[in-house]
């Protein structure tokens, strides 16, 4: 231990708490699934129990919504008697053509672009911890901080949806109403976010560590 | 052990020195800001939250836009949006959205209240801490600056196909959102833990 410069609290016997930060110490007379934080009591865990495989249960899930929320239509317009029904994609095709670019690509983002790098990105996390990819821990860390930060943001189609359903509805004149494609979308968007809290970004430096390198030397 | 914190996001064992005013701590191994030294802003966080629960419910209720279209008009409230969506059966779209922009929010609000007042009274029970606990389980899921720009897409949606107006939901509803955004930048959790734990009476 004392060549590796980088002790972590998991090699000192330490167990920080999730919820308060305290560091606490973590004695051999109780199992670590009952221990808990002395000063918030909240359960203590030196790693989240099953953070992987939770994880890739809630990428996975949320990869096999995102077929239903790109393909069923999330909003369906009538004016004068016309309707027209609304996929993610073809909303933002409507939006471009109307020649209204900047929001166009306000909307791609948040609920294409968005919703599939998240995907992606916390597959190659999985990936890199599952098989030990020597991929920079510093930029994977930086990859779950964004991962972690952006979620959030996608759920703005869904609010666009909730303010146009109240405003136009208009009888004959003119209705929005929201199609089942809103609601598988914020099933992505809700396990996506599950999947980014369920994530230990500490097992990304756990097979970084120096010592496991020199282990496999 | 309290001369000690780990990283919260790589696990690293750093020591913990005293900070000048203003300054934070940053783990030398994956840059997480570890604690941060600010001023005693307790009482000021407990004005900006009772205002924003003030705000809260002209917020939710009072229109936020108004819509004219050939002689018929129609405005916007965000319960008149969860309303229509579960009039439509969309209940779980429904129930997502009115979680985001209304639930957590404002449970969030009033748990920190509770929170702050215990600590400005100097007395905090076990009580407190499963309130800080929930305040920081709901933070994510409180989504009012993205309800914001939902407004703002739907505007420029709409602007060429009628007549809009804003409504003074709308300026209840930014009111709520800059004392909800400055009550998340100012609060110093690492504070408000170590004192909740300092005026624990039981």
């Amino acid at each position: 231990m004392s060549t590796n410069p980088w002790l972590t609290a998991q090699q000192a016997q330490l167990i920080v708490c999730h919820e308060c930060h305290k560091v606490c110490q973590l004695n051999n007379e109780h199992s670590e699934t009952q221990l808990r934080c002395p000063r918030c009591h909240s359960p203590l865990h030196s790693r989240y129990p099953n953070s992987l495989a939770k994880t890739w249960a809630l990428t996975l899930t949320s990869l096999i919504l995102f077929i239903p929320a790109n393909t069923y239509p999330i909003t369906k317009i009538a004016f004068f008697g016309n309707g027209q029904a609304d996929t993610i994609m073809s909303g933002v095709i409507a939006l471009a053509k109307a020649g209204m670019i900047p929001i166009a690509a306000v909307v791609f983002i948040a609920s294409i672009a968005v919703p599939l790098l998240k995907l992606l990105g916390l597959t190659i996390l999985l990936l890199s911890i599952q098989f030990k990819w020597s991929l920079s821990p510093q930029q994977r860390t930086l990859m779950y901080r964004m991962i972690e930060w952006i979620g959030r943001w996608s759920m703005l189609d869904l609010f666009v949806i909730a303010t146009l359903v109240a405003l136009v509805r208009m009888g004959n004149l003119a209705t929005i109403e929201a199609g089942v494609g809103a609601g598988a979308f914020g099933g992505v968007v809700v396990m996506t976010m599950f999947a980014a809290m369920t994530f230990d970004p500490r097992l990304i430096w756990d097979n970084a560590s120096p010592q496991k390198e020199s282990s496999i030397d | 052990m309290d001369t000690l914190t780990a990283c919260h996001e790589c696990d690293l064992l750093v020591p913990i020195q005293p900070l000048p005013l203003g300054c934070k701590a940053r783990c030398p191994r994956c840059g997480y800001t570890l604690y941060e030294n600010t001023p005693h802003n307790v009482e000021k966080n407990l004005a900006i939250c009772l205002s924003a629960i003030i705000l809260f419910i002209p917020a939710i209720s009072l229109p936020l836009l108004s819509m004219r279209m050939l002689g018929q008009s129609q405005h916007d409230t965000v319960l008149a949006g969860i309303y229509v969506l579960f009039t439509h059966d969309l209940w779980w779209t429904a129930l997502l959205i009115s979680f985001c922009s209304i639930i957590a929010p404002f449970v969030k609000l009033i748990l920190l209240t509770y929170v702050l007042i215990g600590i400005t009274r100097k007395k905090t029970r076990f009580r407190h801490f499963l309130a800080f606990r929930g305040y920081q389980k709901l933070d994510t899921w409180s989504m009012l600056e993205v309800y914001m720009l939902g407004i703002l897409v739907s505007m420029i949606k709409l602007l060429e196909l009628a007549e809009l107006h804003f409504g003074l939901g709308l300026a209840c509803f930014i009111g709520l959102l800059l004392a909800v955004i400055l009550v998340r930048v100012t609060l110093n959790k690492h504070q408000v833990w170590s004192l909740l734990e300092q005026y624990r009476v039981n």
